[in-house]
Protein backbone atom coordinates (compact mmCIF):
# COMPACT_ATOMS: atom_id res chain seq x y z
CA UNK A 1 0.00 0.00 0.00
CA UNK A 2 2.78 2.55 0.58
CA UNK A 3 4.24 1.76 -2.72
CA UNK A 4 1.43 2.73 -4.25
CA UNK A 5 0.57 5.23 -2.25
CA UNK A 6 4.55 6.74 -3.15
CA UNK A 7 3.74 6.01 -6.58
CA UNK A 8 0.36 7.94 -6.85
CA UNK A 9 1.92 10.84 -4.84
CA UNK A 10 5.43 10.88 -7.16
CA UNK A 11 3.48 10.65 -10.31
CA UNK A 12 0.80 13.33 -9.33
CA UNK A 13 0.62 16.46 -11.54
CA UNK A 14 1.36 19.88 -9.64
CA UNK A 15 -0.51 22.65 -8.89
CA UNK A 16 1.26 24.28 -11.26
CA UNK A 17 0.49 21.46 -13.96
CA UNK A 18 -2.86 21.27 -13.58
CA UNK A 19 -3.25 25.20 -13.77
CA UNK A 20 -0.72 25.83 -16.65
CA UNK A 21 -2.34 28.45 -18.73
CA UNK A 22 -2.42 27.15 -23.63
CA UNK A 23 -0.68 28.39 -25.52
CA UNK A 24 -2.19 29.60 -28.75
CA UNK A 25 0.42 29.49 -31.69
CA UNK A 26 0.32 31.38 -34.66
CA UNK A 27 2.60 33.25 -37.28
CA UNK A 28 3.08 36.82 -38.24
CA UNK A 29 1.05 38.59 -40.86
CA UNK A 30 -2.16 36.53 -39.68
CA UNK A 31 -4.55 36.69 -36.51
CA UNK A 32 -3.80 34.55 -34.07
CA UNK A 33 -6.70 34.50 -31.52
CA UNK A 34 -7.21 34.08 -27.86
CA UNK A 35 -10.27 33.92 -25.30
CA UNK A 36 -9.18 37.52 -24.27
CA UNK A 37 -7.52 38.96 -27.79
CA UNK A 38 -6.72 38.78 -31.05
CA UNK A 39 -3.30 40.00 -32.20
CA UNK A 40 -1.96 40.36 -35.41
CA UNK A 41 1.98 41.25 -35.74
CA UNK A 42 3.17 43.32 -38.49
CA UNK A 43 6.52 42.90 -38.62
CA UNK A 44 10.07 43.56 -36.19
CA UNK A 45 12.67 46.35 -36.35
CA UNK A 46 15.71 46.57 -34.90
CA UNK A 47 17.47 49.88 -33.42
CA UNK A 48 19.65 51.35 -31.16
CA UNK A 49 17.87 54.04 -29.79
CA UNK A 50 13.71 54.91 -29.51
CA UNK A 51 12.37 58.26 -30.63
CA UNK A 52 9.84 58.64 -28.29
CA UNK A 53 9.09 62.49 -28.19
CA UNK A 54 5.39 61.92 -28.79
CA UNK A 55 6.01 60.59 -24.74
CA UNK A 56 4.12 63.47 -22.83
CA UNK A 57 4.82 63.56 -18.91
CA UNK A 58 4.70 66.11 -16.25
CA UNK A 59 8.23 64.98 -14.83
CA UNK A 60 11.32 64.32 -16.10
CA UNK A 61 11.19 62.62 -19.47
CA UNK A 62 13.95 61.79 -22.39
CA UNK A 63 12.76 62.52 -25.90
CA UNK A 64 15.44 59.60 -27.23
CA UNK A 65 15.60 56.26 -25.40
CA UNK A 66 19.03 54.95 -26.14
CA UNK A 67 20.35 51.51 -24.50
CA UNK A 68 23.83 49.76 -24.16
CA UNK A 69 22.32 46.34 -26.15
CA UNK A 70 19.89 46.70 -28.93
CA UNK A 71 16.02 47.26 -29.24
CA UNK A 72 13.78 45.52 -30.91
CA UNK A 73 10.03 46.67 -32.16
CA UNK A 74 7.61 44.34 -32.70
CA UNK A 75 4.39 45.96 -34.38
CA UNK A 76 1.34 44.95 -34.01
CA UNK A 77 -2.59 44.88 -34.33
CA UNK A 78 -4.16 43.97 -30.97
CA UNK A 79 -8.09 43.63 -30.38
CA UNK A 80 -9.72 43.16 -26.99
CA UNK A 81 -12.20 40.43 -27.53
CA UNK A 82 -14.59 40.35 -24.59
CA UNK A 83 -13.02 43.36 -22.43
CA UNK A 84 -10.21 46.35 -22.49
CA UNK A 85 -7.11 44.22 -21.60
CA UNK A 86 -3.60 44.95 -20.27
CA UNK A 87 -0.55 43.80 -21.86
CA UNK A 88 1.58 45.30 -19.11
CA UNK A 89 2.92 41.44 -19.39
CA UNK A 90 4.25 41.19 -22.56
CA UNK A 91 7.05 39.31 -23.38
CA UNK A 92 9.87 38.87 -26.64
CA UNK A 93 11.29 34.84 -25.97
CA UNK A 94 14.28 34.16 -27.24
CA UNK A 95 16.11 30.85 -26.99
CA UNK A 96 13.99 30.53 -23.65
CA UNK A 97 14.89 33.76 -22.06
CA UNK A 98 11.94 36.23 -21.51
CA UNK A 99 12.41 40.18 -22.36
CA UNK A 100 10.21 42.47 -21.23
CA UNK A 101 8.19 45.21 -22.93
CA UNK A 102 9.50 48.45 -21.75
CA UNK A 103 6.45 50.82 -20.49
CA UNK A 104 8.71 53.91 -21.83
CA UNK A 105 6.47 54.78 -24.70
CA UNK A 106 4.03 57.48 -25.80
CA UNK A 107 0.67 57.12 -24.30
CA UNK A 108 -1.47 54.94 -25.30
CA UNK A 109 0.61 51.87 -26.08
CA UNK A 110 0.05 48.51 -25.96
CA UNK A 111 1.48 48.26 -22.98
CA UNK A 112 -1.01 49.51 -21.06
CA UNK A 113 -4.86 48.92 -21.37
CA UNK A 114 -5.97 48.08 -24.69
CA UNK A 115 -9.39 49.62 -25.91
CA UNK A 116 -12.74 48.66 -25.78
CA UNK A 117 -13.86 45.04 -27.49
CA UNK A 118 -14.51 44.94 -31.26
CA UNK A 119 -11.70 48.10 -31.38
CA UNK A 120 -8.54 46.94 -33.08
CA UNK A 121 -5.35 48.82 -31.95
CA UNK A 122 -2.19 49.42 -33.97
CA UNK A 123 0.93 50.11 -32.02
CA UNK A 124 3.66 48.74 -31.57
CA UNK A 125 6.15 47.04 -28.72
CA UNK A 126 9.56 47.78 -27.71
CA UNK A 127 11.97 44.94 -25.78
CA UNK A 128 15.75 45.69 -24.61
CA UNK A 129 17.45 42.89 -25.65
CA UNK A 130 21.11 41.91 -25.34
CA UNK A 131 22.74 42.89 -28.83
CA UNK A 132 24.86 39.14 -28.70
CA UNK A 133 21.55 37.32 -28.69
CA UNK A 134 20.42 38.70 -32.29
CA UNK A 135 23.26 37.22 -33.96
CA UNK A 136 22.48 34.02 -32.43
CA UNK A 137 20.25 31.38 -34.46
CA UNK A 138 17.54 31.13 -31.81
CA UNK A 139 16.47 35.04 -33.23
CA UNK A 140 14.92 33.55 -36.37
CA UNK A 141 12.97 31.88 -33.69
CA UNK A 142 11.71 34.48 -31.48
CA UNK A 143 8.49 34.20 -29.89
CA UNK A 144 5.90 37.28 -28.45
CA UNK A 145 4.13 36.46 -25.53
CA UNK A 146 1.29 38.15 -25.16
CA UNK A 147 -0.38 37.42 -21.54
CA UNK A 148 -3.75 39.30 -20.94
CA UNK A 149 -3.57 39.34 -17.29
CA UNK A 150 -0.44 38.78 -14.85
CA UNK A 151 -1.94 35.73 -13.82
CA UNK A 152 -2.26 32.83 -16.86
CA UNK A 153 -3.01 30.12 -14.74
CA UNK A 154 -5.80 27.99 -17.27
CA UNK A 155 -6.42 31.32 -19.56
CA UNK A 156 -5.21 31.31 -22.73
CA UNK A 157 -1.45 32.84 -23.64
CA UNK A 158 -1.37 33.96 -27.45
CA UNK A 159 2.50 33.33 -28.98
CA UNK A 160 3.08 34.75 -32.08
CA UNK A 161 6.38 33.68 -34.08
CA UNK A 162 8.77 36.61 -34.58
CA UNK A 163 12.03 35.98 -37.06
CA UNK A 164 14.46 38.39 -36.26
CA UNK A 165 17.16 36.88 -38.19
CA UNK A 166 18.74 38.79 -40.79
CA UNK A 167 17.50 42.69 -40.29
CA UNK A 168 19.09 45.59 -40.35
CA UNK A 169 20.17 47.70 -36.96
CA UNK A 170 19.38 51.38 -37.28
CA UNK A 171 20.46 54.16 -35.14
CA UNK A 172 17.21 55.14 -34.66
CA UNK A 173 13.32 54.41 -34.59
CA UNK A 174 10.35 56.55 -33.83
CA UNK A 175 7.46 54.52 -31.79
CA UNK A 176 4.70 56.98 -32.06
CA UNK A 177 1.24 56.54 -30.07
CA UNK A 178 -0.87 53.29 -30.43
CA UNK A 179 -4.06 54.63 -32.44
CA UNK A 180 -7.17 52.89 -33.87
CA UNK A 181 -6.37 50.27 -37.06
CA UNK A 182 -8.60 49.97 -39.81
CA UNK A 183 -10.93 46.72 -38.87
CA UNK A 184 -10.21 43.82 -40.56
CA UNK A 185 -13.53 42.92 -41.54
CA UNK B 1 -9.61 -23.59 35.35
CA UNK B 2 -7.79 -20.27 35.81
CA UNK B 3 -8.56 -17.12 33.56
CA UNK B 4 -5.49 -15.79 31.33
CA UNK B 5 -3.73 -13.38 33.67
CA UNK B 6 -2.77 -9.93 31.60
CA UNK B 7 0.18 -8.85 30.44
CA UNK B 8 2.04 -6.57 32.76
CA UNK B 9 3.50 -4.91 29.73
CA UNK B 10 1.34 -2.69 28.05
CA UNK B 11 1.80 -2.47 24.47
CA UNK B 12 2.86 1.55 23.32
CA UNK B 13 0.41 3.03 21.11
CA UNK B 14 1.96 4.02 17.36
CA UNK B 15 1.16 7.37 18.16
CA UNK B 16 3.15 7.84 20.76
CA UNK B 17 5.77 6.40 18.61
CA UNK B 18 5.59 8.45 16.10
CA UNK B 19 5.55 12.21 18.37
CA UNK B 20 8.70 10.30 19.64
CA UNK B 21 10.38 9.97 16.25
CA UNK B 22 9.04 14.10 15.50
CA UNK B 23 10.69 15.10 18.52
CA UNK B 24 13.91 13.57 18.16
CA UNK B 25 14.45 15.03 14.91
CA UNK B 26 13.07 18.95 15.99
CA UNK B 27 15.59 17.97 19.14
CA UNK B 28 18.36 17.13 16.50
CA UNK B 29 17.79 19.90 14.06
CA UNK B 30 17.52 22.83 16.68
CA UNK B 31 20.99 21.33 18.14
CA UNK B 32 21.96 21.80 14.64
CA UNK B 33 21.02 25.43 15.14
CA UNK B 34 18.50 24.57 12.18
CA UNK B 35 16.05 27.15 13.69
CA UNK B 36 18.61 29.79 14.69
CA UNK B 37 19.33 32.99 12.15
CA UNK B 38 22.61 33.18 10.71
CA UNK B 39 24.39 35.90 12.61
CA UNK B 40 25.49 39.04 10.48
CA UNK B 41 28.71 38.33 11.52
CA UNK B 42 29.15 35.26 9.82
CA UNK B 43 27.64 36.46 6.41
CA UNK B 44 29.59 37.31 3.48
CA UNK B 45 31.60 39.98 3.20
CA UNK B 46 32.03 42.07 0.09
CA UNK B 47 33.73 44.94 -1.46
CA UNK B 48 33.09 47.95 -3.52
CA UNK B 49 33.65 46.40 -7.48
CA UNK B 50 32.71 42.94 -5.98
CA UNK B 51 30.04 41.31 -7.79
CA UNK B 52 27.16 39.47 -5.66
CA UNK B 53 25.60 36.89 -7.51
CA UNK B 54 21.89 35.92 -6.05
CA UNK B 55 19.51 34.15 -6.97
CA UNK B 56 17.66 36.99 -8.99
CA UNK B 57 20.25 39.41 -9.46
CA UNK B 58 24.03 40.17 -9.56
CA UNK B 59 24.72 43.11 -7.56
CA UNK B 60 27.95 45.39 -7.59
CA UNK B 61 28.26 48.67 -5.51
CA UNK B 62 30.45 50.53 -7.58
CA UNK B 63 30.60 53.72 -4.44
CA UNK B 64 28.52 55.76 -2.44
CA UNK B 65 28.38 59.64 -1.67
CA UNK B 66 26.78 62.66 -1.13
CA UNK B 67 25.03 65.27 -3.33
CA UNK B 68 22.71 67.99 -3.19
CA UNK B 69 22.10 67.56 -6.85
CA UNK B 70 20.11 64.10 -7.91
CA UNK B 71 22.31 62.60 -10.41
CA UNK B 72 19.80 61.98 -12.87
CA UNK B 73 17.29 64.88 -13.52
CA UNK B 74 19.38 67.62 -12.11
CA UNK B 75 16.71 68.54 -9.00
CA UNK B 76 18.21 70.75 -5.89
CA UNK B 77 17.64 69.28 -2.54
CA UNK B 78 14.94 70.66 -0.46
CA UNK B 79 16.62 73.16 1.98
CA UNK B 80 18.13 71.33 4.93
CA UNK B 81 18.31 67.64 3.24
CA UNK B 82 20.72 66.89 0.82
CA UNK B 83 20.60 62.98 -1.57
CA UNK B 84 22.45 59.78 -0.49
CA UNK B 85 23.26 57.79 -3.23
CA UNK B 86 24.50 54.42 -3.79
CA UNK B 87 25.93 53.55 -7.59
CA UNK B 88 25.03 50.08 -8.49
CA UNK B 89 25.54 47.99 -11.31
CA UNK B 90 22.26 45.30 -11.67
CA UNK B 91 22.27 42.37 -14.22
CA UNK B 92 19.32 40.12 -13.76
CA UNK B 93 20.53 36.60 -14.19
CA UNK B 94 17.45 34.90 -14.15
CA UNK B 95 15.68 34.24 -17.61
CA UNK B 96 12.67 36.52 -17.05
CA UNK B 97 12.01 39.85 -16.25
CA UNK B 98 12.61 40.31 -12.64
CA UNK B 99 10.56 42.82 -10.21
CA UNK B 100 13.62 42.46 -6.99
CA UNK B 101 15.70 45.09 -8.53
CA UNK B 102 14.84 47.97 -5.87
CA UNK B 103 15.02 45.35 -3.23
CA UNK B 104 18.30 44.28 -3.16
CA UNK B 105 20.23 46.58 -1.19
CA UNK B 106 19.66 48.69 1.45
CA UNK B 107 21.98 51.18 3.58
CA UNK B 108 23.00 51.96 7.57
CA UNK B 109 24.71 55.00 8.17
CA UNK B 110 24.62 55.25 12.64
CA UNK B 111 21.69 58.45 13.70
CA UNK B 112 21.27 58.65 9.95
CA UNK B 113 19.63 56.09 7.78
CA UNK B 114 18.27 52.73 9.82
CA UNK B 115 18.82 49.35 8.07
CA UNK B 116 15.18 48.87 7.06
CA UNK B 117 15.00 52.39 5.59
CA UNK B 118 13.46 52.08 2.43
CA UNK B 119 15.33 54.30 -0.25
CA UNK B 120 13.51 57.06 -1.32
CA UNK B 121 13.59 56.50 -5.09
CA UNK B 122 15.74 54.10 -7.15
CA UNK B 123 16.80 54.92 -10.45
CA UNK B 124 17.70 53.55 -13.54
CA UNK B 125 20.88 56.36 -14.46
CA UNK B 126 20.57 55.70 -18.05
CA UNK B 127 16.68 57.14 -18.26
CA UNK B 128 15.87 58.15 -14.96
CA UNK B 129 13.11 55.98 -14.66
CA UNK B 130 12.19 54.45 -11.45
CA UNK B 131 13.36 50.84 -11.55
CA UNK B 132 10.32 48.54 -11.95
CA UNK B 133 11.41 45.86 -13.30
CA UNK B 134 14.90 44.75 -15.02
CA UNK B 135 15.32 42.74 -18.15
CA UNK B 136 16.94 39.45 -18.13
CA UNK B 137 21.01 40.11 -18.93
CA UNK B 138 20.77 43.82 -19.65
CA UNK B 139 23.47 44.86 -17.33
CA UNK B 140 21.95 48.31 -15.71
CA UNK B 141 23.44 51.11 -13.34
CA UNK B 142 21.12 52.03 -10.74
CA UNK B 143 21.36 54.59 -8.32
CA UNK B 144 19.52 53.74 -4.98
CA UNK B 145 18.93 57.60 -3.15
CA UNK B 146 18.16 58.33 0.41
CA UNK B 147 16.99 61.63 1.12
CA UNK B 148 18.87 63.03 4.62
CA UNK B 149 19.55 65.39 6.58
CA UNK B 150 22.01 68.31 5.22
CA UNK B 151 25.30 67.90 6.86
CA UNK B 152 24.48 64.83 8.68
CA UNK B 153 27.34 62.79 6.36
CA UNK B 154 30.75 63.86 5.88
CA UNK B 155 33.23 62.00 3.50
CA UNK B 156 34.99 59.28 4.92
CA UNK B 157 31.78 58.23 7.02
CA UNK B 158 31.37 54.51 7.67
CA UNK B 159 28.25 53.01 5.78
CA UNK B 160 26.93 49.49 6.32
CA UNK B 161 25.66 47.90 3.13
CA UNK B 162 23.41 44.83 3.19
CA UNK B 163 22.66 42.73 -0.07
CA UNK B 164 19.54 41.35 -0.35
CA UNK B 165 18.03 38.17 -1.76
CA UNK B 166 14.68 35.95 -2.00
CA UNK B 167 14.05 32.76 -2.27
CA UNK B 168 11.04 30.71 -3.79
CA UNK B 169 7.94 29.44 -2.22
CA UNK B 170 6.65 26.27 -3.63
CA UNK B 171 3.14 25.23 -3.67
CA UNK B 172 1.77 28.66 -2.63
CA UNK B 173 -2.02 28.41 -2.98
CA UNK B 174 -2.37 31.42 -5.09
CA UNK B 175 0.77 31.83 -6.99
CA UNK B 176 1.89 28.02 -7.26
CA UNK B 177 5.70 27.88 -7.34
CA UNK B 178 5.83 31.58 -8.51
CA UNK B 179 5.85 33.11 -5.09
CA UNK B 180 8.69 34.00 -2.85
CA UNK B 181 9.95 35.13 1.10
CA UNK B 182 10.51 38.33 1.70
CA UNK B 183 13.57 39.44 1.22
CA UNK B 184 16.56 38.22 3.52
CA UNK B 185 20.15 40.06 4.02
CA UNK B 186 22.65 37.72 2.28
CA UNK B 187 25.61 39.87 2.29
CA UNK B 188 27.48 42.78 4.03
CA UNK B 189 29.49 45.32 2.64
CA UNK B 190 31.05 47.97 4.98
CA UNK B 191 32.70 50.88 3.47
CA UNK B 192 32.55 54.93 3.21
CA UNK B 193 31.68 57.61 2.01
CA UNK B 194 33.58 58.59 -1.04
CA UNK B 195 33.21 62.44 -1.41
CA UNK B 196 30.21 65.09 -0.04
CA UNK B 197 29.78 67.43 -3.08
CA UNK B 198 27.68 70.54 -2.99
CA UNK B 199 26.72 72.12 -6.38
CA UNK B 200 25.38 75.95 -6.38
CA UNK B 201 21.73 75.87 -7.80
CA UNK B 202 21.26 77.89 -10.29
CA UNK B 203 19.78 81.34 -9.20
CA UNK B 204 15.70 81.60 -9.63
CA UNK B 205 14.91 83.91 -11.92
CA UNK B 206 11.55 86.19 -11.16
CA UNK B 207 9.25 87.61 -13.45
Amino acid sequence: MLGIAAFAIGTAPTSEQLTQPFYVSGASNEPVETRTLTVEVQGARLTRALDVTERQTLTFSLDVLDTEQTWVIVDAVVEARVANISLDNTRLRIGGVEYRATDYLPAPALVGTVGDPGIPIAGSFAFEVPTAVLDLDVAADAELVLRSILSSQLDDIAVVAVDLSGLTVTDLEVIGSAEIAESRE
Amino acid sequence: MTSPTPSRVRRVPWWVWTLAVLATVVAVVALLGGFTAIPEEKLPKVAIGDAYVGGEVSTVVERVWVSNQQPTNGDFAEDGEQFLIVQTRLENVKNAPSSFGSEVLRIEIDGVVEAATDPDVVLDVLRGQRVTSLGADIPTTVDFIWVIPADSVATGDTVYLGLFDQFRVYGDPIFGDGAFTRPQVVALLETTVDDVEFVEPPEEVTF
